[in-house]
């Protein structure tokens, strides 16, 4: 049992660790080279981090005790959901109910960082907290359908029962599609970066951040990124990779388990990261369009379930 | 030029008082009582547009102010100085604003700096002089010594950014991501909507006329010139030299001719490319960013294989170009405009792949044609709103009588249309470029006796990128000029943003902005302004560097 | 088109940029960078400084050392080649030299001999600029030379006013 948590936090550890040098893959070998450049080294974004954790901390006039605790709440909170996805086919943490924390985990740690800009009084960011609400709202619908109808169909809500049990209906195939769209929209790229918007907004909520809040707000956008990515991977992959039904042994097939989770997750974040570099940002009114477009399909997911299919 | 003058005076009859002709326009002389009613008879009977309004501290000449307002007649091809001129110790005049537009900041800006008083200007703020500045204290008149600093008192304003439960005053500026110069735009946004539009620029007001016309001999302006602007600054080299060969009479040779269209061209195609990759970069869309620019660098290269130089180019003297082409760079320009036009061509058919992009483009920052006509706005600004007004065919300068090119019209006035204009005259500049090779006459380069007679006027007008740029000149004693006047497109363009902006969510706004192209450093020619905090004060040097290392 | 074809162009034309300052930049012949100035052949003339636009080219005459110092500041330079154009001797080359940054003020300092007029003593101009003046006019007016402008003047005046009566 210790053995269990140990390598779970372990692993926990190495996710963490490697998920500043996928943003640097990302920008090196994705963005850097569609746009034809050289781009930064890949350990940049640590260089970034690192920079900002040895810079003076700067907390504007205005910005209320909030301010100073939303980033590192929202980072905390972020680190915590990675505890909760079942890395091999039994997390110790597992419980009848984690998909619900989860899921809270990952919406608490968004809108603290949102709420976190919001105390600082800046004008911009109360332009932009209205655009990330009305992103979020539009967008946690379409999460809670896909879920509903996942946990539905497993009729479970444990995350490790759901990442090894294969169900193949239309209507979970469907919530699987979701899924994967609901991780494009939450990584907060383009078109759906709508709530930092640079150019239009200066950064938005992030506009009075710096130094090691900045890194810490930072770090949280980018463990969320990994998180969506990887929850995709668990639920809509783990059944196929969790080889549950194969005759081969046990510690082996953890093994391929574990190994296939990582992969696939960090694929699946290149693979959003390639998606977005050929996109540009959305008017605030054409993301929500988009997203309300698309909720039809964990709509048609959740009229399929309810039927049976 | 005798039909323009008989048609001006069949319809200003007797308010004339004398006329002159000059090269590429008409001077004519009114009292300053008739001005008003000239202007209506100018802009309403004979549809000129609005271009710029000259102060002249002429007391050195005919000890008289004069105030000039020049308007464009587009179809008789040709510009039309109205003078009147004013008394030396109380110079007023009455303000043209209020049935024209655009004449607003060139008003506030004779009065700021020349002290030529504007009788029923709707806009009492100063333009230009910071707040504090103190008073009878006329930056361009010849009384003020250059080396004059003045000291300001009341270092501090009033100003407080309106804040109210519904209404959010966002602050553009002086330093935003979108806006890589310093001038302050204030949105009042409401929701996401653009309620109303603040602006002030002026920051960087470098006293380049100033400079010009105290310092400098005539051919060491073009250089200054050319500093105007980092993006388009040939632009205003040769306007300037134009402007002198004007006023001087002197004849160019037509290889410097052909060659000063070739550069010009080549400085549209890169400002141009600039500019949709910007746009692109507006619009979170990077990728078309960079490969805008990665399709801009051959060009960059061109203009230094021709030149000398990737930017500030320096090869106009008045009189003629310094530096001639060779076979080798002409062949190396059409092998590298044939591939550069290749790649653009992808870019622009990849470009219309990108939805979101698109649909941003379309319907926002709407301007009508009517206020586009009021505000005298110039280029792509103006012919995306349906004005086909450009100064290669309506006032030809330097070789364009000898290309033949389409000038691209849009009459959908929203940000699409304004980006489609540049993305055509991308291509007419290639053929442009590719017909004046062809035609390339040889010869000398530079005139031979270049004398400047003193106190001549000269007009010109040119082409940008951005738009029609002017510059007037009054040539002077000792190889000076006298006044030297630059009025660059941005400076027409900016307030017609207060109509682009309106009603405009908030998500467009910076594009809207962008989609003017505006160059600040050009418009502001002209201490530092803290508008941020309010506070409006000059900060020296020293102090700057304190302050940077806090 | 679909956007797959940004891809597909980048692929194409690969990587662009270039690591910059560890990798050596190339600008085409003929572009204009740093000027050059060959201090054995420049005779102190001032044609560089009155053309200089932005008064990166100085002249400033030191009268305790008697010499005529041409100053270059880099700093203030931008590049247009006029100073190369104008000088009358070909002491100045415009290179095709562009990394500037330097820690320091750098200037290129020419010092030249002063020339005192033979009559009231004052400098005013190189030695080396009178005899490229001389090898100008060829042989003629060698006493001339030595004066400086107001004592030619007046020496002028006098060779045809001594004639007639005295010395003015």
């Amino acid at each position: 049992m210790v053995g269990q948590y140990l390598s779970l936090v372990i692993t926990v550890l190495i996710v963490l660790a490697l998920i500043p040098v996928l943003d640097g893959i990302e920008r090196k070998f994705v963005r850097a080279r569609i746009q034809s450049r050289v781009g930064p080294p890949v350990l940049q974004t640590y260089y970034d981090l690192i920079k900002l954790f040895r810079k003076e901390l700067l907390i504007p006039s205005t910005a209320s005790k909030l301010f100073f605790i939303a980033p590192i709440l929202s980072f905390f909170t972020s680190v915590a959901a990675l505890f909760v996805i079942p890395y091999t086919l039994s997390n110790p943490l597992g419980f009848e109910g984690d998909l619900i924390l989860f899921t809270y985990l990952l919406i608490f740690s968004s809108v603290t960082a949102l709420l976190g800009g919001l105390a600082s009084g800046n004008p911009f960011t109360e332009v932009s907290s209205s655009r990330e609400l009305s992103l979020l709202i539009a967008s946690e619908l379409f999460l809670g359908l896909s879920i509903a109808v996942i946990a539905l169909k497993h009729s479970s809500l444990s995350l490790s029962k759901i990442a090894s049990t294969p169900v193949v209906t239309p209507s979970v195939i469907l919530a699987y599609i979701a899924l994967l769209y609901y991780a494009f929209v939450k990584s907060a790229r383009t078109p759906y970066d709508i709530a930092e918007a640079e150019p239009e907004i200066a950064s938005g909520y992030l506009i009075e951040y710096s130094g090691p809040l900045l890194a810490f707000a930072v770090l949280s956008n980018l463990v969320r990124r990994y998180l969506t990515a990887s929850f995709f991977v668990v639920v809509a992959l783990g059944p196929t990779v969790s080889l549950a039904t194969s005759p081969i042994p046990t510690p082996i097939k953890e093994l391929t388990n574990y190994v296939l989770v990582l992969v696939l997750s960090v694929l699946t974040y290149l693979a959003l990261g390639t998606a977005s570099v050929v996109h540009g940002r959305f008017r605030v009114i054409h993301a929500l369009d988009s997203i309300r477009k698309y909720t039809s399909i964990p709509i048609i997911a959740l009229l399929l379930a309810v039927v049976g299919l | 030029m005798v039909d323009v003058v008989k048609t001006l005076y069949e319809v200003l009859g007797g308010k004339i008082l004398r006329h002159e002709v000059i090269r590429d326009g008409v001077v004519i002389d009114v009292r300053p009582e008739d001005l008003v009613s000239v202007v209506k008879g100018i802009t309403e009977g004979l549809g000129g547009i609005y271009t710029v309004v000259v102060g002249v501290d002429g007391r050195g000449i005919d000890n008289t102010y004069h105030s000039i307002y020049v308007f464009s007649l587009d179809e008789l091809k040709t510009y039309v100085l109205i003078r009147v001129r004013l008394s030396p110790e109380d110079p007023k005049v009455e303000s043209i604003t209020p049935i024209v537009k655009g004449a607003n900041w060139g008003e506030r800006e004779v009065r700021d700096l020349l002290g030529i008083e504007v009788l029923g200007h709707p806009d009492p703020r100063t333009l230009i002089l910071p707040d504090g500045w103190p008073s009878n204290t006329y930056p361009l008149r010849k009384d003020f010594s250059y080396c004059e600093r003045p000291r300001l008192d009341n270092p501090g304003s009033n100003y407080v950014p309106q804040r109210s439960e519904e209404v959010v005053a966002l602050p553009y500026g002086p330093y935003h991501p979108l806006l890589h110069e310093p001038e302050y735009f204030e949105l009042h946004v409401k929701g996401e909507t653009v309620v109303d539009v603040e602006y002030r620029g002026f920051h960087v007001h470098r006293g380049i006329e100033k400079l010009g016309e105290s310092r400098l001999t005539y051919n060491q302006v073009p250089f200054v010139a050319e500093r105007i602007c980092g993006i388009c600054g040939f632009v205003h080299n040769v306007c300037y030299c134009q402007a002198v060969e004007n006023a001087a009479g002197i004849e160019v040779p037509e290889r410097a001719l052909y060659i000063r269209s070739l550069v010009l061209e080549v400085e549209r195609i890169h400002s141009h490319l600039l500019w949709l990759g910007v746009a692109c970069h507006v619009l979170g869309f990077d990728t078309g960013f960079m490969h805008a620019w990665r399709i801009r660098e051959p060009v960059m290269y061109l203009a230094e294989l021709l030149t000398g130089s990737r930017k500030t180019y320096g090869i106009n003297l008045v009189g003629g170009v310094r530096r001639d082409v060779n076979r080798d760079s002409i062949e190396k320009v059409v092998k590298i405009l044939k591939k550069v036009k290749e790649e653009y061509d992808h870019f622009v058919k990849s470009l219309t792949s990108v939805k979101e992009v698109v649909k941003r483009l379309e319907g926002s920052g709407i301007l009508p044609k009517s206020e586009a006509i009021s505000y005298g706005v110039v280029g792509p600004t103006a012919r995306g709103s349906g004005l086909k007004r450009d100064v290669r065919v309506d006032h030809p300068y330097a070789a364009y009588k000898e290309a033949s090119f389409r000038v691209p019209v849009y009459s959908e006035c929203d940000n699409m249309s304004r980006l489609l204009v540049r993305v055509d005259e991308v291509y007419e500049s290639i053929s442009i470029i590719d017909q004046l090779i062809d035609k390339l006459p040889s010869g000398p380069i530079m005139a031979e006796d270049v004398e400047v007679p003193e106190f001549r006027e000269g007009f010109s007008g040119v082409e940008a990128p951005r738009g029609e740029d002017v510059h007037y000149v009054i040539t002077g004693r000792f190889s000076k000029v006298y006044r030297w006047k630059v009025r660059a497109p941005s400076y027409n363009n900016i307030p017609a943003l207060k109509v682009m902006l309106h009603e405009c969510p908030l998500s467009d706004a910076p594009l809207t902005i962008a989609s003017i192209d505006p160059c600040f450093s050009c418009t502001d020619r002209l201490v530092v302004v803290d508008v941020l905090t309010g506070r409006k004060f000059r900060v020296d040097l020293r102090t700057l560097a304190r302050r940077g290392k806090l | 088109m679909s956007r797959l074809s940004w891809i597909k162009k980048a692929l194409e034309v690969g990587v662009v940029t270039r690591k910059y300052p560890f990798e050596h930049a190339e600008v085409p012949e003929g572009s204009r960078g740093l000027p050059e100035f060959d201090s054995s052949k420049c005779i102190g003339c001032s044609a560089c400084a009155n053309v200089c636009t932005p008064d990166a080219i100085r002249v400033v005459d030191d009268l305790n050392e008697g010499v005529r110092r041409v100053e270059y500041f880099v700093g203030r330079c931008i590049f247009c080649g006029r100073c190369a154009e104008v000088c009358p001797v070909s002491a100045i080359r415009i290179t095709k030299e562009f990394e500037l940054a330097y820690k320091d003020e750098v200037r290129f300092i020419i010092e030249l001999k002063l020339v005192k007029c033979s009559n009231c003593g004052k400098p005013f101009t190189t030695t080396r600029h009178l005899n490229h003046v001389l090898g100008k006019v060829g042989e003629g007016l060698p006493e001339l030379m030595t004066l400086c402008p107001d004592c030619r003047r007046k020496s002028t005046v006098n060779s045809f006013i001594t004639p007639v009566g005295g010395t003015v």
